[in-house]
């Protein structure tokens, strides 16, 4: 079995290679027969890498433990769910994952777009071949999953908090988001090289962006919710450089698919979208280096390994294709119009741009801080949540109140007149709402109080356009059908706000105290009424050692809460069953940990109280709405720019 | 007219300049993040400690007297150890000997003074204890 994995893998490597070099030279001469060739050896890639992915899920769900891999990942207690999930638990099955995603996205976008971008494609081949041929030789020659032993008697087994839906779903959304990226870097990369720089490589692209951008950012969404159910730190994002590593290729994409709208209809930004999609494309490998190298440190305990080497390498010498690459077409990079005026949509999408690129190399600083100052100084120094927090708000707040004004305002130029008489309603709206919100207490928080009165003025500005739209046309779904990619826009919008109100009510209006109590005893927390009842150890099961503390909660609510430590037979650690209780009313959670290491009867309580933390999860629902109703097709806006885009084709 | 773009994206990176420095200027500190091997030659003052924790596990976080463990390099390449007094709330769940933490503090005379704890998450798949 383990050699029918290592050809295949050896086997993908080969396509790869040839997809590279033959896609490459045929491009280059024109060879069109040739180009063919290197287009089916990127599917067969595909078909090779798809044996060994067989190869690997066999051996997992068999507990195949003569495979270092599934011993090191699995144990014959797991059930098959979470074995089948080790697949992208362990380094070499990740990579696998992949190499797998990136060969099935590679082949069929390349299949779809053969005939729209007859030109481009032959230099997608050997992009694409180049990046599969990177991860093919890393699987064939450094972190091989098909490596084999003696068979133990049994594997070493998944971590308790591991055996969790949310860690089934996490990983492989965000690798479909990564690896999706490559996808329009690939098709840009092609552009540069067939010097078709026109709008359509990015028409072709969108919904690929769209998808890789929605899996990155519905992933994030999924640890954080595993992070505040699971971990029991009350948390759900703690700027550690493993998250931040999601984090900044969706913020450079999300910049990306903004401004290539301006370039779509204008004609500019062509150098700006360029620069955009590689960096997206370069931070999704460079935060595969970063949790692999044991560069920095993170709180995330992902093993080090010699390949943190070999991405950095990947990153270097891609990046410096790419910016070749940009350099070399610059002339032909030029825009077809200039911007007009200050006060225009397309300069808001770009204030939009800038704001999104601060923060992610904001990020990028943060992250690379304790790696500059040991350089520099030789004493790593890190920068710490206060940090990362100061520049949310310093240029998150102002990328909100943009996704207001920037649909509201008028293309090429408008007066400073016009605009307001266009905002004056939602900005009615958010005075109101600052006015009630500092009447009900949310003047404690100034970022807090700010957030909430720019989410009401971007609310505004959405139900506006909805209702202006609706009585264009007579209907909502008319008018969301007519323009599927704009509206579906504006419910992500709607996401980010509710994902703002969510933070900020969670984080700048929440209520936490650490108690100490004896049974009996009772703590008064933000309305809430706990007391302490008993401890109630857990017997009879062969799996589970632990206890829970018994709460009676009266106040807001009334029932009984129960929160405990639990430890896993076989494993060392301890973990947490936090005691939640959700007030959907007002989006709130009652949230206690319980701690019995007092020694004594007394238990110490961490009681937390999250105002609105549930709209952040309940934004990550809107957001997935929201981008299929973008990327569902649309006959129409498919034949409003094949005429808008038809001289290009000439 | 000219165009504008140049301008905007000149007073941006102006204004994302004067961001950071205002925020260098009023609320930058970053922390030295050291491993205990490295503490005997640091300055005593704000730091940040990455190790493995040692027992015994003595006393408790809300006392006076503190919870009171020792660190060690991750890795144990060297004998060093760092002796600790954590006051505070409650160590985090995973906390115990042999975890991996990030311990945030003062160093002072030879002894970390922590004030925070961040254990390690589970984020790889770890070996069980019991299996043989």
């Amino acid at each position: 079995m383990a050699d029918l994995g290592r050809a295949a893998l050896v086997v993908s490597l080969g396509l790869a290679v040839y997809a590279l070099v033959a896609g490459g030279y045929a491009a280059y001469a024109g060879r069109r027969r040739l180009a063919t060739s290197a287009r089916n050896a990127l599917l067969a890639c595909f078909g090779s890498t798809l044996v060994a992915s067989a190869v690997l899920a066999t051996a997992l769900v068999r507990h195949d433990f003569s495979f270092v891999y599934v011993a090191s990942h699995t144990n014959r207690t797991l059930p098959t769910i979470y074995a089948l999930s080790a697949f992208w638990g362990g380094q070499e099955g990740s990579l696998l994952l992949w190499l797998l995603v990136l060969t099935a996205y590679g082949a069929l976008a390349v299949a779809v777009n053969r005939r729209l971008l007859r030109d481009v494609v032959p230099w997608v081949v050997p992009v694409l071949g180049g990046i599969a041929s990177f991860f093919a030789f890393v699987l064939v020659a450094v972190a091989s999953p098909f490596d084999t032993q003696t068979a133990p008697v049994d594997g070493a087994g998944l971590t308790p908090s591991l055996q969790n839906p949310y860690m089934v779903a996490h990983p492989p959304m965000l690798y479909l988001g990564y690896v999706g990226l490559s996808i329009p870097f690939a098709f840009a990369a092609g552009a540069l090289l067939s010097g078709r720089t026109d709008e359509r490589w990015i028409v072709a692209t969108r919904r690929w962006t769209i998808a890789a951008w929605t899996f990155l950012g519905f992933g994030q969404l999924l640890g954080a919710h595993w992070a505040y159910v699971e971990v029991g730190w009350g948390g759900y994002y703690a700027w550690d450089p493993v998250e931040n590593a999601a984090l900044m290729p969706w913020l450079a994409a999300t910049a990306f698919l903004h401004s290539v709208m301006i370039q779509e209809r204008k004609g500019m930004l062509k150098v700006w979208n360029m620069v955009l999609v590689a960096l997206a494309f370069e931070l999704s490998v460079f935060g595969t280096f970063l949790t692999r190298s044991g560069v920095v440190n993170s709180i995330h305990s992902f093993a080090k390994s010699p390949i943190g080497g070999w991405f950095l390498a990947f990153v270097v010498i891609s990046s410096l294709f790419s910016l070749g690459l940009i350099l070399l077409r610059l002339p032909l990079l030029k825009a077809r119009t200039k911007l007009e005026s200050a006060l225009s949509r397309e300069a808001a999408f770009l204030y939009n741009n800038l704001l999104l690129v601060a923060l992610c190399l904001t990020v990028l600083w943060g992250v690379l801080f304790p790696i500059v100052t040991q350089l520099v100084k030789g004493e790593s120094r890190t920068m710490g949540r206060p940090y990362y927090d100061f520049f949310l708000r310093a240029f998150g707040l102002p990328l909100l109140l943009l996704m207001g004004i920037g649909p509201l305002i008028a293309w090429r130029k408008t007066s400073v007149r016009s605009l307001a008489r266009t905002l004056a309603w939602p900005v009615a709206a958010s005075a109101a709402a600052g006015v009630v919100l500092v009447a009900a207490g949310a003047g404690s928080s100034r970022p807090g109080l700010i957030a909430y009165t720019f989410s009401a003025f971007v609310l505004g500005t959405i139900v506006l356009e909805l209702v202006k739209g609706t009585r264009a046309t007579g209907s909502l779904v008319a008018l969301i059908a007519r323009n599927r990619r704009r509206y579906g826009g504006y419910v992500v919008h709607a996401a980010v706000v509710l994902l703002a109100i969510g933070i900020a009510g969670s984080s700048a209006y929440s209520t936490t105290r650490e108690q100490k109590l004896r049974p009996g005893q009772t703590a008064d927390v933000a309305g809430y009424r706990l007391t302490y009842l008993r401890t109630e150890p857990i017997v009879g099961d062969p799996n589970r050692t632990g206890q829970y503390a018994v709460l009676n909660v009266g106040g807001r609510w009334h029932g009984t809460l129960r929160t405990g430590q639990v430890t896993y037979t076989g494993f060392q650690e301890t973990d947490e069953d936090v005691g939640i209780k959700t007030d959907w009313l007002r989006a709130q959670d009652l949230y206690v940990i319980a701690n019995f290491t007092s020694g004594s009867q007394a238990v110490y309580f961490k009681i937390l109280v999250k105002p609105l933390v549930n709209l952040i999860w309940l934004a990550g629902i809107v957001f997935v709405l929201g981008s299929l109703v973008a990327l569902w097709p649309d006959a129409r806006e498919q034949r409003r720019l094949a005429t808008r885009l038809a001289p290009a084709h000439a | 007219m000219r165009s504008p773009a140049r301008l905007i994206v000149a007073l941006a990176v102006a204004g994302v300049l004067a961001v950071f420095l205002v925020y260098t200027a009023l609320a930058g500190t970053s922390t030295p993040q050291v491993v205990p091997s490295q503490l005997a030659t640091q300055k005593p003052g704000k730091v940040s400690v990455v190790g493995t924790v040692v027992g015994p596990l003595r006393g408790e976080s809300h006392s006076a007297a503190g919870l009171r463990f020792a660190l060690r390099d991750i890795g144990g390449k060297t004998a060093a150890v760092v002796p600790v007094v954590y006051r505070g709330d409650s160590p985090p769940p995973l906390f115990a000997v042999g975890r991996h933490v990030v311990v945030g503090g003062r160093y002072e005379g030879g002894r970390l003074l922590g004030s925070s704890i961040l254990t390690k998450c589970p984020s790889k798949y770890t070996a069980s204890t019991s299996k043989s």
